[in-house]
């Protein structure tokens, strides 16, 4: 596969390593701050069941699952946080023409118009979409966790239109 | 053929330039000459679209478009290259967008002026950035090449083997408007000086017509902005109270 050269879709001679590094950390945390949903889920989904002799687990049918949202918490919302500090870097990109010389003049005055907003947007909305999309993957995951391994007569109806209001939440 | 006509420029209320009409044809090397606020750099920007303005700016019988902005270039003192990358980097970037980028020039120049190409252009010295901003501007495969006081820092020596240079390698088809205060420096090597003054054009001259005046360039400009050659004693007497100086 074609390596993809970030340096042609950013600001001429803008140093991409801290950026790069603030994306990988903001993914990875995000990642792991989403973990929180299946610990929590799993130790209430251990709390449905008694053991009714030793070795011997049954299903408390009076025991309900809480919502999926309520689960959810605020699991997903580093991602959102880490999306929208991507989109500020936008600001930088353009500030960064007027560090140091007025590179802006070249930017301006280059045949392709929209040379230096490519250059200035590409990168931090495709980093902000990334990160919503891992989000928007992460919560269809837990989603489809939590619809698959609860038991049916624990489950709390209306889950899928509740699945909105967890996206409100998060 | 570089036409401005009824250019107008206001800084909120105050006007920056007034009714600038000015036609540069060809194969030019003009001086735009000027004080400080005369309103050269607002005029070059305005040229090239940096600044919005009332009037009429075509180029080749053309208004100024992406389609034919290549056809200007632009060295100024504020810098308008990229710190962080090397020259090669500049080289790399300008063709990529600009399909006329002269390399040859451009390595003859580099050569010329002994600078390093890969090494970032933040690390050059003064007169180093001067002298690449230049370069690029030169090698960007412009007609018309517009130059806002690109020497301010560089050492006379520097200047007098760039000004032997832009004569050597310009091209009948190019074009240099020349803005500086280096009038004395630059007479020998502009064709034509454009005097502006509190935004307006006061004055568009050939050297050859002050030639046959029997003028030079200094004591032209002196003369049209009315420079009073004993301003200086007289400061000097009313600070000592008429005593000599020691």
């Amino acid at each position: 596969m074609k390596k993809i050269d970030l340096a042609r879709h950013a600001p001429p001679g803008i140093k991409l390593e801290w950026e790069k590094q603030f994306f990988v950390v903001g993914w990875v945390g995000s990642a792991l701050v989403s973990l929180g949903f299946p610990v929590k889920y799993f130790n209430l989904y251990s709390d449905l069941y008694f053991y009714s002799a030793p070795g011997v687990r049954e299903l408390d049918v009076t025991r309900v699952m809480p919502d999926f949202y309520e689960i959810l918490g605020g699991c997903l919302r580093f991602y959102i946080i880490f999306a929208v500090c991507m989109l500020l870097l936008i600001v930088y990109h353009y500030a960064f023409h007027y560090l140091g010389s007025k590179s802006i003049y070249t930017m301006r005055r280059l045949p392709n118009k929209w040379e230096l907003h490519r250059r200035c947007l590409t990168l931090p909305i495709a980093s902000a979409l990334i990160l919503l999309i891992s989000a928007a993957v992460t919560l269809l995951l837990w989603f489809g966790i939590y619809m698959l391994c609860t038991p049916e007569q624990c489950l709390m109806p209306d889950q899928w239109t509740k699945l909105w209001e967890a996206i409100l939440h998060a | 053929m570089l036409e401005i006509k009824e250019l107008n420029k206001y800084y909120k209320r105050k006007a920056a330039l007034k009714d600038v009409e000015l036609t540069l044809p060809r194969g030019e090397i003009v001086g735009l000459f000027g004080e400080n606020g005369a309103g050269k750099t607002t005029l070059m920007k305005c040229i090239l679209g940096l600044l919005p303005y009332s009037g009429e700016i075509t180029l080749d019988g053309e208004p100024v478009t992406r389609k034919n902005i290549e056809k200007l270039s632009f060295a100024t003192s504020e810098h308008s290259f990229f710190p962080n990358l090397t020259a090669q980097g500049h080289r790399d970037f300008y063709k990529e967008h600009f399909p006329k980028f002269a390399d040859k020039r451009f390595e003859a120049l580099m050569e010329f002026f002994e600078l390093p190409k890969n090494k970032p252009v933040r690390a050059f010295s003064t007169g180093q950035k001067n002298q690449f901003e230049v370069i690029m501007s030169l090698c960007q495969g412009a007609d018309y090449i517009l130059m806002d006081e690109p020497f301010a820092g560089n050492d006379v020596f520097n200047r007098e083997d760039f000004y032997k240079v832009l004569l050597g390698i310009l091209e009948p088809h190019e074009t240099v408007l020349l803005s500086t205060h280096l009038i004395e420096e630059v007479s020998e090597f502009v064709g034509r000086a454009i005097l502006i003054r509190k935004g307006s054009i006061v004055s568009d001259v050939t050297t050859l017509e002050l030639e046959e005046q029997g003028s030079d360039l200094m004591s032209y400009i002196k003369q049209t902005y009315n420079y009073r050659a004993d301003r200086v004693s007289r400061a000097l007497d009313k600070l000592t109270d008429g005593d000599e100086l020691i």
